[in-house]
């Protein structure tokens, strides 16, 4: 992989690498993952392409954001790294939240994306089982019961553990951003994005699942999907052979 | 006797310190009991015996605090080591460790640098290697470059500034780099270990770019003058008093310098249950180096004159960079090194038991020759001092 490279984007140190030439590809990580976890697919892209890759700030060796962020806060800092270091026309693959990115950026700034890529791609809030209303309850009796002094603490502390998401209890100062950023539905978004789009997923994401997909694939006007057996939310990590092929075929 | 050997800990070299901790525990085995103790990437402290199987490691998640047994350390009232079982229970009861010898086995911050070896030296446990004074040094490149200058031994010239001013004053410091060293120049965090976060730089944009690289690892940097078609030479030295230097090694390398890569990644065998040529016994190199009786010669002198100036007592690996010409100049010390070095004393007919029992002495020497020393004044000073403790009072 190539070696990392820095820019500064509103004072916020941002790093990226770039390799190869050709069309030009973004390739856009998911939460708590980095630039480093595309590396096979960043590696074989760019024999063919011009592949660049960031870290999202908040993640890998970017610096964090100062306030907590949404995707159009990060879709505003990806189309300034693409005019401060005159890219021109994209096209781009976005991974889970990078997929939140790349629905954001497509929609609102379409002269700038070539083609869109979705890969497992956040953006869909699940419809609310039985169990999500479980734990939000118990969610709220948690907070309520650290009304009763240290023993009420130890108890909230037990439930946090028990209920909140892996992302969530690892986010750390990253926290606040993501809570603003799953709690932005951005179906509204869908129908605006005019480009050529592929949803490739996983068949056994628990994440995001299939089901996000086909609303996807109702809602995008020029749309394909692709199920990939045996993988799930880290599909192109799981099938990365035909993953990469499936890239190739739609970027020519 | 019962060595506990404590590896793992919060540092990016937290994998190699497991395969490192392997290799010491089979060592030991012969001769003593060995209790490990493994500090989580979070930072919780385990033991247990299931630790001792390299499976446990091995096999897709590294052990968390759930399933075994946790290590606590009471300060009531001389700082003593226990476990407290993972499962409460009528016999599952908390338990001292009794630990004769603690043996670090933790590479980098958290573990090499003198902080794990202060706690140690609180609660009067012997333990092997550097003490916090010699291993603080040795992890930090531009304390270590300063003392080593300042005494005569050769360094590469180098200059060092804050994370603070390179943001504030980026273009002076990238004028200084071009004036006082020229390029290519080496770029390096002060603190870290394995050549993670140092890069090379061949003009001012890769300048730019392995600063603000090495500015995520560390907030004090280090830029030295690189040396074109040189070539490295690592050499072990051992003991407190008179220590003693090994042979040379020439590690060969797959790029411009040795990375992390090249130490841990590369070539490592498939056999997984084998540990013994793992970490940085598995790395490629010539043993002894082939270079001139008198050049090694020279390397042994420096870097037993190195062990001596930083304080460094136990083990240590030092590391030379050799410019074409042979021109030999110290590039940093590992006071607790990869594997122990155990490969660099094989030729010298010291095997890796004899080496670790050979640690093991040498720790209970000087924690003696330590407790030998005044510390404390046995009359109580302040019976005699009522004269002037009364002038105190008016």
């Amino acid at each position: 992989m190539q070696s990392v490279k820095f820019i500064e984007i509103d004072n916020l140190k941002v790093a990226y690498r770039v390799d190869g030439s050709g069309s030009k590809v973004v390739l856009l990580h998911g939460w708590g993952a980095e630039s480093g976890t595309f590396q096979k697919v960043f590696d074989t892209l760019s024999t063919s392409h011009q592949v660049y890759t960031i870290d999202l700030p908040g993640f890998g060796l970017s610096e964090i954001p100062t306030s907590p962020w949404d995707a159009t806060d990060y879709a505003k800092l990806l189309s300034k790294f693409l005019e401060k270091l005159n890219i021109g026309i994209v096209s781009l693959i976005g991974h889970s939240y990078g997929g939140r990115i790349s629905i954001v950026i497509a929609a609102e700034e379409p002269d700038k994306i070539d083609k869109v890529i979705l890969v497992n791609s956040a953006g869909i809030k699940p419809k609310r089982t039985v169990k999500y209303h479980f734990k939000y309850c118990l969610g709220k009796l948690g907070r309520f019961t650290r009304k009763f002094g240290s023993l009420g603490n130890y108890l909230a502390d037990n439930i946090a553990n028990k209920i909140g998401s892996r992302d969530y209890k690892e986010a750390g100062p990253m926290r606040d951003t993501m809570v603003k950023s799953v709690n932005q539905d951005l179906r509204p978004y869908l129908c605006k994005i005019r480009h050529k789009t592929l949803l490739i997923w996983g068949e056994n994401d628990k994440d995001t699942p299939v089901s996000s997909a086909k609303i996807m694939e109702k809602e995008i006007p020029k749309v394909e999907l692709i199920l990939l057996k045996d993988a799930g939310h880290f599909s192109y990590l799981d099938q990365t052979e035909k993953f990469i092929e499936i890239v190739r075929n739609f970027l020519e | 006797m019962n060595v506990a050997v404590i590896f793992g800990g919060r540092s990016p070299e937290h994998e190699v310190s497991i395969v490192t901790a392997h290799q010491v525990k089979s060592a030991l085995n012969e001769k003593y009991e060995v209790t490990l103790i493994y500090i989580t990437k979070e930072g919780e402290w385990l033991t247990g015996d299931e630790l001792h199987e390299l499976n446990t490691f091995t096999n897709g998640c590294l052990p968390n605090i759930l399933n075994y047994d946790r290590v606590s350390i009471e300060f009531e009232t001389r700082p003593t080591f226990y476990s407290i079982p993972n499962r409460s229970g009528l016999f599952n009861k908390k338990k001292t460790l009794d630990i004769d010898v603690v043996f670090p086995a933790i590479h980098g911050v958290n573990g090499e640098d003198g902080s794990l070896q202060g706690l140690l030296e609180l609660m009067n446990i012997p333990y092997v290697g550097a003490g916090v004074v010699g291993s603080s040094i040795g992890m930090d490149k531009i304390i270590m470059k300063s003392i080593l200058s300042d005494s005569g031994l050769p360094v590469l010239p180098f200059i060092w500034f804050t994370k603070h001013q390179w943001n504030t004053t980026s273009e002076d410091i990238i004028d200084r780099v071009q004036e006082k060293l020229g390029y290519p120049v080496f770029v390096k965090p002060a603190i870290s270990g394995s050549s993670i976060g140092v890069s090379p730089a061949r003009n001012e944009e890769e300048l730019y770019n392995a600063i603000e690289l090495a500015c995520r690892y560390c907030k004090r940097i280090v830029i030295e003058e690189g040396i074109e078609q040189g070539y490295e030479i690592n050499c072990s030295v051992m003991g407190s008093d008179v220590p003693v230097a090994s042979v040379c090694e020439q590690p060969i390398s797959n790029s411009d310098f040795l990375s992390f890569d090249d130490k841990y990644i590369h070539d490592k065998p498939d056999d997984s249950d084998d540990v013994s040529r793992e970490g940085m016994a598995g790395a490629q190199r010539e043993i002894p180096a082939p270079i001139a009786d008198d050049l090694t010669l020279h390397i042994q002198n420096l870097a037993t004159d190195t062990f001596q100036i930083l304080d460094c007592s136990g083990i240590a690996r030092i590391d030379f960079l050799l410019t074409a010409e042979d021109i030999v100049y110290v590039n940093e010390i590992n006071t607790l090194p990869g594997s122990f070095s155990f490969y660099l004393w094989e030729p010298s007919d010291i095997t890796f038991p004899q080496l670790t029992s050979e640690l093991v002495t040498l720790a209970l020497e000087t924690h003696k020759e330590k407790n030998k020393l005044i510390y404390t004044n046995t009359t109580n000073l302040l019976s005699h001092a009522s004269a002037s403790l009364g002038k105190l009072k008016e």
